[in-house]
């Protein structure tokens, strides 16, 4: 079914938009949560979160992208319930990956708590100022916590091809957000 | 800030990237050949063109092709109209060790401006291939004099684009610019404001590849997350200056426009306001604005809250302008002080088809009579 008709249904308050929304989008939205999370019944119950969060946010929102939206919910959710403690100790993906943010941070900043909407602009300009191609692939590791092998097979390219646009991009955020703060 | 409050945060951005790294299932890397086929056939039809007397179509194609690939999907034919309506075609040149840039041509709506440049390298300079990655223009691009003031804060953005013209050697760089919003000033961008963009040489920053596998098969072989240190990273990229000299450029908008008010009355709708900058949550509260002025580009909201607001809703909501025909233009964003928020939009909002605008807490704002 096309998002526009499960959108409709949702706007019908009918609940067939669920089920309509777990057949299109449940498996890739289970396997989001499950990289986060680790664990196959949290994952499960936060897929779960993100139809009920959807069923109360449409109406009155529609969203343009819808499975962009569901991803985005989902992943905030699965953040929300992820036990970090756990996840250190398990070596889980999802702490590489804060490892690797932590690069990106300029020093003088470690320790300043910044306006979250203020960050998401700044995300969002630094995003816009990178070429496609390291745009995807910056947002399939930090967006969708891809591993690195999965981006190579998802783009045809190598793994230390991959390593090495993750590299540079994370140097190019670390620089961005060093400018950044001058003006802040 | 840590790495977990980043890793965390990124999950906010708009939904556009998420959809754009869910869509693109072949990455830029793989499609650069078919790119540079249809680069070609878009050169042999623009060559037929200019043969047969329609160059002036062609040269303002430029914002068209730079506002389609920001919306992701094609534009609608009154931005379309609009654009080619209002893009001022400004045609400065100057070339310096090989490199000529060009001021091709520029748009604004009275308080943001886009300027595109164009930047032709040597021959045997692929800018097309690495251009975004490793070349880098120096200088000021936004010093911005009108007769009565020097307009200097402000913030933008400027980056590389493809010029879509079938050329390895040649690549444009667009200029984004919003001065600063203050309250009771006139509108930045009109005939009298001179722009003057300065650029001190083009620097490359090239990967060390040679010094990058050694590192990748010795010292971090097998690892996923490779982290260099700052002595091995400043080994792999190094600058140089690629062409020295200053290109300096100067001209004056030949139009001024104003936007539309759409409050007759105050109206009171829903915001995350930030009345400290170290907060780490903000109060999701009623706020009155007192104005709500849009602009082809942008918009701007005045308000009562005496702090930094923030009209988003708890799931990520934008701002929206909804057109006659039912499509919506997000408005995202872009800073707010003490008694203003300013927005955002990529692409052009065709004023005069728009409907409404919704506000992220479903607040209705017709436009006026």
């Amino acid at each position: 079914v096309e998002d526009a008709k499960i959108l409709d249904l949702f706007w019908e308050r009918n609940e067939q938009a669920v089920k309509e929304t777990d057949t299109a989008y449940g498996r890739r939205l289970y396997a989001l949560s499950n990289k986060i999370l680790g664990n196959p019944e949290d994952a499960e119950e936060s897929v779960s979160d993100t139809y009920m969060e959807t069923w109360n946010t449409i109406p009155p929102k529609r969203p343009k992208y819808f499975y962009a939206f569901l991803a985005a919910v989902c992943r905030n959710l699965s953040f929300n319930k992820l036990d970090w403690r756990m996840a250190a100790k398990r070596s889980a993906e999802v702490v590489a990956l804060t490892q690797e943010m932590e690069s990106c941070i300029p020093d003088r900043r470690q320790d300043a708590e910044m306006d979250r909407r203020e960050l998401r602009r700044i995300l969002e300009s630094f995003l816009e100022s990178l070429p496609r191609e390291s745009r995807l692939i910056f947002l399939r590791r930090y967006l969708y916590v891809d591993t690195i092998a999965e981006i190579a097979a998802r783009y045809h390219i190598s793994e230390s091809k991959v390593k090495t646009r993750l590299h540079r991009t994370r140097k190019k955020l670390h620089t961005y957000l060093e400018e950044e703060g001058i003006c802040i | 800030m840590t790495g977990k409050d980043l890793l965390i945060v990124l999950g906010d951005i708009s939904h556009k990237y998420y959809n754009e790294a869910e869509m693109e299932t072949v990455a830029a890397v793989s499609t650069r050949k078919s790119i540079r086929r249809s680069m070609l056939i878009a050169a042999v039809i623009a060559l037929t063109l200019l043969l047969v007397g329609c160059a002036v179509g062609y040269a303002c194609g430029w914002l068209t092709s730079f506002f389609t690939a920001q919306s992701g999907e094609p534009l609608s034919s009154e931005q379309v109209s609009y654009i080619e309506r209002n893009e001022q075609i400004i045609g400065q040149s100057q070339t310096r060790d090989g490199w000529t840039v060009q001021v091709k041509s520029a748009i604004n709506d009275g308080r943001t401006a886009y300027i595109i440049l164009g930047i032709t390298a040597p021959e045997d300079v692929d800018l097309e291939s690495s251009g975004a990655d490793e070349y880098y223009l120096s200088g000021a691009f936004a010093d911005l004099v009108s007769n009565s003031r020097h307009i200097e804060e402000g913030s933008g953005h400027a980056g590389w684009v493809r010029d879509d013209d079938g050329l390895s050697n040649t690549l444009d760089y667009m200029i984004r610019w919003e001065p600063m919003e203050k309250k009771g000033m006139p509108y930045p961008f009109g005939p009298d404001v001179q722009w003057n963009i300065h650029i001190e040489n083009i620097l490359c920053q090239r990967e060390n590849t040679e010094y990058l596998l050694e590192l990748l098969n010795g010292k971090y072989k097998g690892q996923d997350n490779v982290m260099f240190t700052e002595e091995e990273t400043d080994k792999l990229y190094q600058k140089e200056i690629i062409a020295e000299g200053v290109w300096n450029f100067a001209f004056t908008f030949d139009q001024s426009s104003s936007g539309i008010e759409l409050l007759s009355s105050p109206v009171t709708v829903k915001g995350y306001a930030s009345r400290n900058a170290n907060e780490v949550s903000d109060s999701y509260e009623d706020v009155l604005i007192t104005s709500f002025t849009l602009n082809t580009f942008s918009a701007v909201i005045h308000h009562e809250a005496d702090a930094c607001v923030t009209f988003t809703a708890p799931e990520n909501g934008e701002v929206a302008a909804v057109m006659r025909d039912g499509s919506e233009i997000e408005i995202s964003h872009w800073s707010a002080s003490r008694d203003t928020t300013e927005l955002n939009s990529n692409i052009p909002i065709v004023l005069s088809e728009v409907d409404h605008i919704r506000m992220p807490d479903g607040t209705v704002l017709p436009m006026p009579e």
